[in-house]
């Protein structure tokens, strides 16, 4: 018998609810999440977004679900920046929907590789722009 | 657009390092943004400020552990929670809600995988993996 996604979200729903230190939750894609209660619990939603339609049109709408369901602090992450008119775009779509940007992690071809490699970029290589640009972030964030 | 000095730190206050702090940050969205490897480097960056992270896989498609660190051998052996942890109890309204019938920190001692940099991994599922239901 295969688990089903529901109970993964019914024990994510659990676990954040009652967990007493320091979590990074990493959720599913999209908004399945959302509707057992996780962001409820959380203290900070990071969207991450890309640089093109469907991708800032789904950040948009978890947004507004965590919004809803009464997350404190939520904030976007600009990814995969590979130009100026990038950084522009997300930052334009998200201000107007009351996101605010935490970080902007550039494009970066140590993450494929690491990917490739089945490896953390962090291990792989721990001085390319976007993991040192994910650490600033963070160090700003917590 | 940089990461913005002017960013506030919201929650650096309730942080104390060593200490045990509920604080639960979330990384959401679309499949193939890269909330993976956003969340693998945050939990591995904030372990090493702070020295202890739990940091949970909620995807049914399980992959933080690569970014964590944890070697790919591993993977099929990662500890996933069972179903059976789960009870329902009542919530107001007639409804029932999911709750765990062990405290989360027995659950993370009986699951969780040590990862680098003071980061301990919860994986909650793998949808389609047999005998897990």
């Amino acid at each position: 018998m295969c688990r089903s996604h529901a109970t993964v979200r019914e024990l994510l729903g659990a676990v954040v609810a009652e967990s007493c230190e320091l979590t990074v939750v990493d959720l599913e894609a999209g908004l399945e999440n959302f509707s057992r209660g996780t962001p409820r619990h959380a203290d900070m939603l990071l969207i991450v977004l890309e640089p093109y339609y469907k991708s800032l049109e789904t950040g948009r709408r978890v947004a507004e679900l965590a919004r809803e369901l009464g997350t404190k602090h939520i904030l976007g992450v600009a990814n995969k920046v590979r130009s100026q008119a990038d950084a522009n775009a997300i930052q334009q779509f998200a201000t107007p929907h009351g996101i605010q940007i935490a970080g902007s992690i550039p494009h970066d071809e140590a993450i494929l590789d690491a990917d490739r490699a089945g490896a953390s970029p962090l291990d792989m290589n721990p001085h390319s722009p976007a993991v040192e640009a994910v650490q600033r972030m963070t160090e700003v964030l917590a | 657009m940089r990461a913005s000095s002017r960013f506030p730190s919201l929650l650096s206050p309730a942080i104390k390092p060593g200490k045990a702090t509920a604080l639960i940050i979330a990384i959401g969205g679309k499949g193939g943004s890269g909330k993976t490897t956003i969340a693998g480097i945050i939990a591995r960056t904030l372990g090493r400020k702070h020295g202890r992270v739990l940091a949970v896989d909620g995807d049914s498609n399980p992959n933080l552990a690569l970014t964590l660190g944890l070697p790919v051998a591993d993977l099929m052996q990662l500890p996933v929670l069972s179903r059976d942890l789960l009870e329902q109890v009542p919530e107001e309204g007639g409804k029932t809600r999911s709750k765990l019938k062990i405290s989360t920190q027995e659950v993370v001692s009986q699951f969780g995988v040590t990862a680098p940099d003071n980061v301990i991994l919860l994986v909650l599922g793998r949808v389609g993996h047999a005998g897990s239901g």
